[in-house]
């Protein structure tokens, strides 16, 4: 992305103009693992809503692969980058009434033996596989979360908190699980409060600070 | 992915209409000629494969569009395509027939596409015999099968539809939309009034029915959650207009227009 600003008007508050990303410019290459950490409130998640067009920029270049232009894209265009080229993962969970934690990972078009087997590795107990993730903890719905992402092997992965919930040692297991997927050719740009110290994940730290970039 | 539907600048007016209110109303009825415009300039299309939420206040002329789109009103001005066929203003049996091949509706009311008095298999037969089937036998099994499919129990196939529970009547009128697999859904506010794991589980089965046959889907309603369920991509209207449109999550993440916001903030 380059020369992107970002700022939210709440027409509610009289108009009110925030003023969330100035002049980011950020490139994530194949294979590469970029942090971007900063305090609350500094635009880190809707840094990745621009990149995944959840939110809409008022100005700069946002280009995914080298060829699609994700300002100007149309919806369909976007829909179907989604599908194959990019993933998102947030800290919350959009629970879907009903439907089990295996089919929402096999709806990405995973067969039920290797969706059971990713909710496994990323440390969801086999027992709750078959139960809708409405009634799961906090840390059981990202596990979820992150395997709907990561279940097509997309070649963007954003990837916002998506630990926070978890205990240290579900922590390294999904770590572990993203420093594979890296090595095995996939961008990542993530927010991490902690960044994390798993070897081989990250390659770069970026500081956003009132909606500016730092190294 | 093929268009199944199209439709481009539809405006619907109870009235004469005159010069005043030709430029734009807010709502409210012109001042120099009485006349309403219950939609203005909307247009949409729909893939196959898709799902297409409307949102709006009452009132904001939701349900007038997918009147439109179920041909139940001709426009005053605007066309629509279904299948690439200009299908605008047609009547009689070339309407009765497309309906019965390529639309399947859901109302809120269930009394307004169901006879109550008939049986749960016949509601869904009738349908079937106004597409051009003969055969009773035949017809029959298609209806039992979806009666199964839709997850009504069996048994009470020969029940007339009065004595069934809403949900179980939204089933019903899913199943006869569904009936000749249809190339169109619409539904209009189809879980308002019910409970909410009952609204729970007709949305998932209509998930379910999306995914198993790809059928595209228009969707109005004016619950965010069932939007959010359902939809890949949303127009928010107020006073007849689509003022906003997008994919589902930029729209309810990031509104743009005053009106979208003030939806997206009244979310409990």
């Amino acid at each position: 992305m380059s020369g992107v600003h970002k700022t939210y008007v709440r027409h509610l508050a009289g108009g009110r103009r925030l003023p969330v990303l100035r002049d980011v410019d950020l490139a994530v290459a194949t294979g590469e693992a970029v942090v971007v950490r900063g305090p609350s409130g500094s635009g880190k998640s809707t840094l990745l809503a621009c990149a995944y067009r959840s939110a809409l920029v008022d100005e700069g270049r946002i280009v995914l692969g080298g060829s699609l232009d994700l300002v100007a894209a149309t919806e369909r265009e976007v829909l179907a980058a989604r599908r194959d080229r990019m993933a998102m993962a947030t800290q919350f969970l959009q629970v879907v009434p009903r439907v089990a934690a295996l089919d929402l990972v096999r709806e990405q078009g995973l067969d039920a033996e290797s969706a059971g087997g990713l909710l496994a590795r990323l440390g969801l107990p086999v027992e709750l596989h078959d139960l809708p993730p409405a009634t799961f903890s906090g840390g059981q719905r990202q596990v979820v979360n992150l395997a709907i992402a990561l279940a097509r092997p997309r070649p963007l992965l954003l990837l916002d908190e998506v630990t926070a919930a978890l205990d240290p040692a579900r922590r390294a297991t999904v770590l572990a699980e993203l420093a594979a997927r890296k090595r095995a050719g996939a961008a990542v740009l993530a927010v991490f409060h902690d960044v994390p110290e798993t070897p081989g994940l990250v390659d770069r730290v970026l500081t956003l600070r009132d909606g500016a970039l730092a190294a | 992915m093929s268009e199944v539907l199209r439709a481009e600048g539809l405006s619907v007016r109870y009235g004469p209409g005159c010069p005043a209110c030709a430029a734009g109303l807010d709502g409210s009825a012109c001042r120099a000629c009485g006349s309403m415009w219950a939609i203005r300039d909307v247009s949409l299309d729909v893939e196959a494969g898709e799902v297409l939420g409307i949102v709006g206040e009452s009132g904001s002329g939701k349900s007038t569009t997918l009147a439109c789109l179920h041909l139940d009103l001709v426009p005053a001005s605007g066309r629509v395509w279904l299948l690439g066929r200009d299908v605008t203003g047609v009547t009689g049996t070339a309407r009765r027939r497309l309906r019965a091949e390529t639309l399947g509706i859901v109302y809120q009311s269930a009394d307004r596409s169901l006879e109550l008095g008939v049986t749960a298999g016949g509601n869904v037969a009738a349908r079937l015999f106004a597409a051009g089937w003969r055969s009773y036998g035949e017809s029959r099994l298609r209806a039992s099968e979806l009666h199964a499919g839709m997850e009504l129990p069996e048994e009470r196939l020969d029940e007339p539809v009065e004595r069934y529970s809403g949900g179980m009547r939204q089933r019903v009128q899913l199943a006869r939309a569904l009936a000749t697999r249809p190339a169109l859904l619409l539904l209009d506010e189809p879980t308002s009034g019910l409970d909410v794991s009952v609204q729970a589980r007709i949305l998932d089965l209509v998930r379910r029915v999306h995914r198993e046959t790809g059928v595209a889907v228009v969707v109005v309603s004016h619950d965010l959650g069932v939007i959010r369920t359902l939809a890949d991509r949303l127009l928010v209207m107020r006073h007849g207009r689509v003022v906003e449109r997008g994919l589902t999550d930029q729209v309810l993440g990031d509104p743009q227009h005053p009106y979208s916001q003030l939806l997206v903030g009244s979310q409990l």
